[in-house]
């Protein structure tokens, strides 16, 4: 694995309204690797993913993806993005999503036959976007967001609403793809899925980096370690330090700019 | 139909501005050929092209094919009101829409400009609009040709030909309004607003300045007995009549008026420049100095020599009204958090 960040986010804040999605966050995600971001829900793990796509402008801070800073003008062109929610033009078929991402990507038919085999998604190639089920519609995003050579992936919950087969699938390809190069960010609040891909593991709570990213076998029990440390500091300590060796929580921007 | 890469771009770069154009038009092309928009479109153009044609004649209690004389002035009324509406709505449906529904995610997050995203989709909608419009149009005015015969038919294509260059203005202007509406309903509230100003209130507000400023007309206005679009100086409040000093040196130097030309010389009047403000007046003036029968058949008093000086305002003014949207867009969409 190389030592050499990817992804880059530095002292970013991202503000809605009153509403603080991210305070003052400092990361860097390893080229090559599969980091898995967990938290409560508001965490501000969407936003950070979005951040990354280009598909928000961070209030302050800087974006860097590939040493380049990442604008919403022009999103880095190498990156695979997986929304929370995947839609699509409804009037299309899934065939038709599928040449348009490919011919975007230039990818040759092989990334196709690729994406074919890791979603299933042979058997709906002819139906219309708009008559599939969620299910579906979450396949057709990750084969959308998988299509080589994006060179990072970035998928906000994408194990949500698949079968156990499509997940196994899913995994493999993942680890498959990190072994070559990619680097992978994943948000997910499926712990077994996230030990199943021996990623490290970043805690996000109230838009602070509350756990650096690191190697962990058991991320739940590190996921309540960290919550109960900051809601309770002092006597969470140990148990924090027992399943975090390395990451340690962030200092907490208290306080938006 | 299908997309298939077939180029030896390395896989990962950006796709050029012109391939991610065509990929974007090819793409909403598909969207829109499958869509009930397209037939929406179709039948709102099909009424402005054919009712002038139709109706005419129904007045005077036959079925038939009106002459192009009666059906342009008509369709210049008609298209004012219609075509801005239309081409509004449209140019909203652009983004609203997609941003909306977060399928534009999809599509900005791949090796595609957000800028080559909005101008692949605006030239789709732009190519299958403009289609749509010449063949309701053109189909309009070969039958009135082959009925009623081609005299006219310089100044029925002058009023087409406004038309489509107003529809692409007030497409652009929608397309900005998608962007900033943030949301179906907002955008189109916006649009409709929009129409709103330029159909009525801006219009009636410029048309009520160039009445007042204009030079005093002739008596003679009226003895054809047709509808006139202006105000003859002999009915007209007297606040609308242009002050004496200028009335007097502007009919002076107008050899038109002095002829007892047929309507207050518009060419001395504040015309072209303020009504350049309002896409839907520059259509007018555009179809009436390319269509020099209609301006006469309205009583305009529009001379032929003035035809040429008029042409530069109304050329600056559709390149500005066609530029000045599509880069208000454009820059609100690089912008835009999605």
């Amino acid at each position: 694995m190389s030592a050499r960040p990817l992804l880059l986010f530095e002292a970013v804040w991202r503000r809605f309204g009153t509403l603080v999605a991210v305070r003052d966050l400092s990361l860097a995600v390893d080229s090559g690797s599969i980091t898995c971001l967990v938290g409560p829900n508001g965490a501000g793990k969407s936003t950070l993913l979005a951040l990354a796509a280009g598909l928000l402008a961070p209030s302050s801070g800087r974006v860097m993806v590939g040493g380049s800073q990442v604008r919403p003008a022009t999103a880095p062109a190498a990156t695979g993005y997986l929304p929370q929610r995947s839609a699509f033009a409804s009037a299309l078929r899934v065939r038709e999503i599928l040449d348009f991402t490919l011919a975007a990507r230039a990818a040759g038919p092989a990334a196709r036959d690729e994406m074919l085999a890791a979603t299933g998604l042979e058997a709906v190639l002819g139906r219309a976007a708009g008559t599939l089920s969620g299910g579906w519609l979450r396949r057709l995003g990750l084969a959308c967001a998988l299509v080589p050579p994006a060179a990072l992936l970035l998928l906000d919950e994408p194990f949500v609403g698949l079968d156990p087969g499509t997940l196994d699938h899913l995994i493999e390809h993942l680890q498959q793809r990190a072994a070559e190069g990619a680097t992978v960010v994943v948000s997910s609040h499926d712990f077994s899925v996230i030990d199943q891909l021996a990623a490290r593991v970043a805690v996000l709570d109230e838009g602070v980096l509350a756990a650096a990213p690191s190697a962990v076998t058991h991320s739940r029990a590190l996921y309540r370690a960290v919550l109960s440390a900051r809601a309770d500091p002092v006597p969470q300590t140990a148990a924090l330090d027992a399943h975090h060796p390395q990451g340690k929580p962030s200092n907490r921007g208290a306080h938006p700019r | 139909m299908s997309i298939r890469s077939s180029h030896p771009r390395p896989p990962g770069t950006r796709a050029s501005s012109t391939r991610a154009r065509l990929l974007m038009a090819h793409r909403e092309a598909l969207i829109l050929l499958r869509g009930r928009a397209s037939w929406a479109t179709l039948l709102a153009l099909g009424a402005v092209a054919w009712l002038p044609v139709l109706l005419v004649p129904l007045r005077a209690g036959r079925l038939g094919v009106a002459a192009f004389d009666q059906v342009t002035p008509l369709m210049l009324a008609l298209g004012g009101l219609v075509l801005p509406l239309v081409s509004l709505l449209i140019g909203t449906d652009v983004l609203a829409g997609e941003i909306e529904d977060s399928t534009l995610k999809q599509v900005v997050t791949l090796p595609i400009s957000r800028d080559a995203c909005l101008l692949g989709k605006a030239l789709a909608r732009a190519g299958l609009f403009g289609a749509t419009y010449l063949l309701t149009f053109t189909s309009a005015g070969v039958m009135v040709a082959l009925v009623q015969g081609r005299e006219g038919v310089t100044d029925f294509a002058a009023v087409t030909l406004s038309g489509l260059l107003l529809c692409l203005v007030c497409g652009g202007i929608g397309s900005w309004l998608g962007v900033v509406g943030r949301g179906r309903v907002r955008a189109y509230g916006a649009a409709l607003v929009t129409w709103l100003l330029l159909a009525i209130a801006l219009d009636a507000m410029l048309l009520a300045v160039v009445i007042a400023r204009a030079p005093a007309a002739p008596e003679s206005i009226g003895r054809h007995g047709h509808d006139e679009l202006t105000v003859p100086a002999a009915r007209a409040p007297s606040h609308q009549r242009a002050p004496s000093a200028n009335s007097a040196s502007n009919t002076d130097a107008d050899p038109h008026a002095r002829a007892g030309g047929d309507v207050a010389a518009l060419p001395t009047a504040p015309f072209p420049w303020l009504l350049l403000l309002d896409p839907i007046d520059l259509y007018r003036l555009s179809a009436l100095t390319a269509g020099p029968g209609l301006g006469a058949r309205l009583h305009l008093g529009l001379p032929d020599e003035g035809r040429r000086t008029r042409m530069l305002p109304l050329i600056v003014g559709w390149l500005l009204w066609l530029v000045v949207p599509a880069i208000l867009a454009i820059h609100r969409l690089r912008r835009a958090p999605l």
